[in-house]
């Protein structure tokens, strides 16, 4: 008897002009994507391969000498533009970080456009087009019935009122399946056919997302079918869109506004100058204690120089590291409050799928803090094998190298790095999907529960629903 | 007659519980969001006050004419409050400093968070674009046809008046209505402004206000035509939400999609072949190398500390070192600053070859009045892109004539550009003063004897020519948004036209 209810409503969900029109709008849409993704992904390798080899080309011409290096040349991590930005991109963080060799301080090299603009990915058209077109299917599944008398030829054919609702979930479900596999599959097959970039786990992290899609989708047909319930039908829309709009327009924009004032950052030039008065405080207290072997380079053997502005650049870092710390818990903060919304749950679980934003950036930091701890560590090896070097490791050893030239030295080795191609690395290494999944375990946890609530509540409602 | 049937349609609205809850969250909207903006522009303000006086302090306590940065900070501007434009994309402030190319505005005293760039793009114009229209099309969609379905329509086409007048009874109704609805919180938060910022209310901020809202009663018009005109296309209310809500969902989110991917692709190969001599100029700018008789690295000095090219300079050494610097700041002036003018030259045109499309999203598929009405107001406003290249040009024409003062009045060229506490001492003139250097032995002793026997170079800062922020004008609008007025009014007499069309050959029964 289910199977037929369930059959029935499908059929008619099928046959209605809504399915149609956005079956098209979403077969367009995923195409589209699928083109623009494909384009936009060859373009970006185009530029990322350009780019590399500049980078390569300046680190192998320019800081051969390894003097050069610690003073004016960094290391710089790239990500690698891939098939992933067809189902989310990388939106307001960087993707490129550097940092100093000496002292691990990480910066945006390049960075994104800004957060809030729409883009044509699959995460906009599922998170959107697909949350808004199940909304508009469900928000008067059962009000539409009752009106034409359905409901009640329903009740007394021996279907439970679970059921009724149960089907009506389930149909609209199935009707969302139907029209995103086809048109999802049509899309990964454009792109894939465009950049020839294909992989197993690609699609099986595609069919992830799909399936991860549905604790969303189901929020939004529960509420739809819980406005329907509403005993003033003609004002369904707009109870109906509100809560559309406010679950994934407003709640993810306000966020940030909100998160800044619980996080607040203080301003530009004053984080800057916590930086540069970290690193004077160093050199205030050199210089008072050691005056001209500190101020002045005629004394450089003794080390005092060096190990002076070495100091400072490592308080100049680590205060760097405490600034970082506000800007992240910041990030934090407007994260935790967008998860009001199902929509920025979601988009933070597909960022782990996908390895995206926030999740990746801190990933990026810690590869960046052992790359260039071994480069650090290889470069001082280097160096200790160089006659010609006093060993004095600053940044302003370049600077003052002319104090010494005259008599064949260096304050650190000149010689060239034997290995600049490390110094430009897109090197990635991803998590296992296993891993993946033990870490949004816990959302989508808390999305099935939500769902199940929400189910839980529409019953009870039901069953005192009047279907005259 | 045509009166009392818009107060009838007005009344009508009134009644039906959907538009009393859209009028409820569009108000609840405009409070929220008219609040967002008014606190982020006080933080603006508040901004805008540190850097003034930061710059001005700066400017004070230059010690020598190195130190001079008379920068370029924008104020925020009022009507910012109701359209964002480019208001967070650019920094508010530019340095002037000597000897560096003036690109692109930074940011001082705001915050910034290095890691991550976000702007919400919540203003007056989302609200009205994105839900505005989406509370037009929801009391629009179904004026007709459900008249049609419940009978009434029959009833009324017996009275003896015209189709056209029926017509327009449901457009001037719903026209007046949300034009009522719209217009009351925007008239109250002008009273609100002028309670909190009577003083900052300027004749540009009036003539952005009243054109805005003669632009938003436009769009207005536009929608509630598109609102009637789906009612009349489809016989059934339901496939009529259907197309509204479609029609709705392509013009705030889909078109604006799909323009960010053709934009990508449009041609764009005179800023490509200005790029590659960018390219050039830029990389002959970074090799730009000195003659070693300048390369002052070689030289002796008792001080010299520098934050940037020979900007925030202080040197102190022998006759040579201190002539050596003036000749350098003659040489960079002479061969260094035209490769500077040059790169600022082309980058200002390279950014406008490949911004030149930004702004005309609204020729993207069929005029969406969304576009229209969001690059008009960024005009409006005065913070289109237009704008922000003019506060560079005026930021480097500060830079110019400081540097043309420099050189007319001589201190360019002379030790007062980078004096350490006396510009008229050398350090051949030291012994006359009784300092034999042999017997310094600290930087202490050092500071002592300049303190005590040399007199401080008294800097005194210099009448410049400081930026002059534009106000808006009518006269200087009104040339750029007469493309988008006549774009709007022809959409709008196109559908009356097509409306009252399909109108006369519409079935009532």
């Amino acid at each position: 008897m289910f199977k037929s209810l369930f059959y029935k409503d499908l059929m008619l969900l099928i046959k209605d002009f809504k399915f149609q029109v956005f079956f098209i709008i979403l077969m367009i849409l995923f195409i589209l994507s699928g083109i623009a993704s494909a384009n936009q992904v060859k373009k970006q390798q185009k530029e990322y391969h350009e780019e590399i080899n500049s980078e390569m080309k300046y680190a192998q011409n320019n800081s051969g000498r390894m003097m050069y290096l610690i003073a004016n040349q960094g290391i710089k991590y790239y990500h690698t533009p891939g098939i992933s930005d067809m189902v989310l991109e990388t939106k307001g963080f960087p993707t490129a970080l550097g940092t100093n060799i000496l002292h691990f301080n990480p910066y945006a090299y390049k960075r994104t456009a800004e957060g809030y603009s729409f883009s044509l990915n699959w995460l906009f058209i599922l998170g959107l087009i697909g949350s808004l077109m199940v909304l508009i299917f469900s928000f008067d599944s059962l009000s539409e019935e009752k009106i034409n008398g359905m409901l009640k030829l329903q009740t007394v054919s021996g279907l439970s009122r679970s059921q009724i609702v149960f089907s009506k979930f389930l149909s609209i479900l199935t009707l969302y399946l139907l029209a995103i596999i086809p048109a999802g599959t049509v899309s990964l097959l454009l792109f894939s056919g465009m950049t020839g970039l294909f992989s197993f786990l690609f699609l099986v992290k595609t069919v992830l997302f799909i399936l991860l899609s549905i604790p969303l989708i189901s929020f939004f047909i529960l509420i739809g079918i819980w406005i329907s319930l509403s005993r003033h039908h003609m004002s369904n829309i707009v109870i109906a869109l509100s809560f559309w709009l406010i679950f994934i327009i407003i709640i993810p924009q306000l966020a940030s506004i909100v998160g800044k004032k619980i996080s607040p950052i203080a301003s530009h030039k004053e984080m800057n100058q916590r930086i540069q008065d970290a690193a004077s405080k160093v050199h205030e207290e050199y210089y008072k204690k050691y005056t001209f072997d500190f101020g002045g380079n005629g004394t450089l053997e003794k080390g005092i120089r060096s190990k002076g502005f070495d100091a400072a650049d490592a308080a100049r870092a680590k205060q760097a590291g405490l600034n970082r710390e506000i800007y992240f818990k910041q990030i934090e903060t407007i994260e935790k409050i967008s998860f009001l919304s199902p929509y920025s749950i979601f988009k933070h679980i597909t960022e782990i799928i996908f390895d995206k934003n926030f999740y990746r950036m801190k990933k990026d930091i810690d590869h960046l803090q052992i790359l260039q701890q071994a480069i650090k560590d290889e470069i001082l090896e280097e160096d200790k094998k160089d006659p010609a070097s006093m060993h004095l490791c600053y940044a302003y050893a370049e600077g003052d190298k002319y104090a010494v030239m005259n008599r064949g030295i260096t304050p650190f080795s000149d010689k060239p790095y034997p290995h600049p191609e490390k110094l430009i690395n897109t090197d990635f290494q991803e998590e296992s999907l296993l891993d993946k999944l033990q870490q949004i375990s816990l959302w989508l946890f808390a999305m099935i529960m939500i769902d199940i609530l929400l189910l839980g509540t529409i019953n009870m409602i039901f069953r005192k629903y009047d279907i005259r | 007659m045509l009166k009392l049937f818009i107060i009838h349609e007005m009344k009508s609205l009134l009644k039906t519980r959907k538009v009393i809850w859209s009028l409820l969250l569009f108000l609840t909207l405009f409070s929220i969001f008219f609040y967002i903006r008014l606190d982020d522009f006080q933080k603006r303000m508040n901004n805008y006050i540190q850097d003034v006086e930061q710059t001005e302090k700066q400017l004070s306590e230059a010690t020598n004419y190195s130190f001079l940065n008379p920068r370029a900070i924008r104020k925020p501007k009022l009507f910012s409050i109701y359209h964002e434009g480019n208001t967070h994309t650019y920094g508010n402030v530019i340095n002037v400093e000597f000897f560096e190319p003036i690109l692109e505005s930074a940011l001082m005293n705001t915050e910034y968070n290095l890691y991550f760039k976000d702007y919400p793009q919540i203003d007056i114009t989302y609200l009205v674009t994105f839900f505005l229209s989406l509370f037009i099309l929801l009391i629009s969609y179904d004026c007709i046809n459900r008249e049609k379905a419940n009978g009434t329509l029959r009833i009324v086409m017996t009275w003896p008046f015209k189709r056209n007048l029926y017509l327009l009874k449901k457009l001037i109704g719903i026209f007046t209505f949300v034009s009522l609805v719209f217009s009351l919180p925007y008239f109250l938060s002008f009273i609100a402004l002028i309670i909190l910022y009577g003083s900052m209310i300027s004749s540009g901020f009036i003539t952005s206000y009243i054109v805005y809202w003669i632009m938003v009663l436009l769009y207005i018009m536009i929608i509630s035509c598109i609102g009637v005109l789906i009612s009349i296309l489809t016989h059934k209310p339901g496939k009529s939400l259907v197309l509204a809500l479609f029609l709705w969902t392509f013009f705030c989110i889909i078109n604006p999609v799909l323009w960010r991917f053709v934009h990508d692709y449009l041609p764009r190969k005179q800023a490509e072949k200005i790029h590659k001599e960018l390219d050039v100029v830029t990389e002959n700018l970074f090799s730009f190398n000195y003659p070693d008789s300048l390369n002052l690295n070689n030289m002796s000095h008792y001080n010299w500390n520098s934050n940037g090219k020979n900007a925030y300079v202080t040197v102190f050494g022998p006759s040579s070192t201190m002539k050596a610097h003036r000749e350098y700041n003659r040489f960079t002036m002479k061969n260094y600053m035209p490769l500077v003018f040059k790169r600022e030259e082309l980058y200002t045109l390279y950014d406008k070859a490949n911004k030149r499309y930004n702004e005309y999203s609204h020729y993207f598929m069929f005029f969406n009045p969304n576009e229209v009405l969001d690059n008009t107001a960024s005009i409006i406003g005065g913070s289109s892109q237009a704008d922000q290249n003019q506060f560079i040009e005026d930021a480097r024409s500060v830079r110019n004539s400081f540097l043309d003062q420099g050189v007319r009045d001589g201190w360019l060229y002379s030790n007062e550009y980078f004096a350490w506490y006396d510009a008229n001492i050398e350090a051949d003139d030291l012994p006359k003063l009784g300092l034999d250097l042999q017997s310094i032995t600290s930087w202490d002793q050092f500071y002592v004897f300049m303190e005590t026997k040399v007199g401080f170079y008294k800097m005194k800062v210099p009448q410049m020519k400081r930026y002059q922020q534009r106000e808006v004008q009518l006269t200087e609008i009104f040339p750029k948004i007469i493309s988008s007025l006549i774009i709007m009014i022809t959409l709008i007499c196109g559908l009356l036209y097509f409306l009252k069309i399909k109108f006369d050959a519409y079935d009532i029964r």
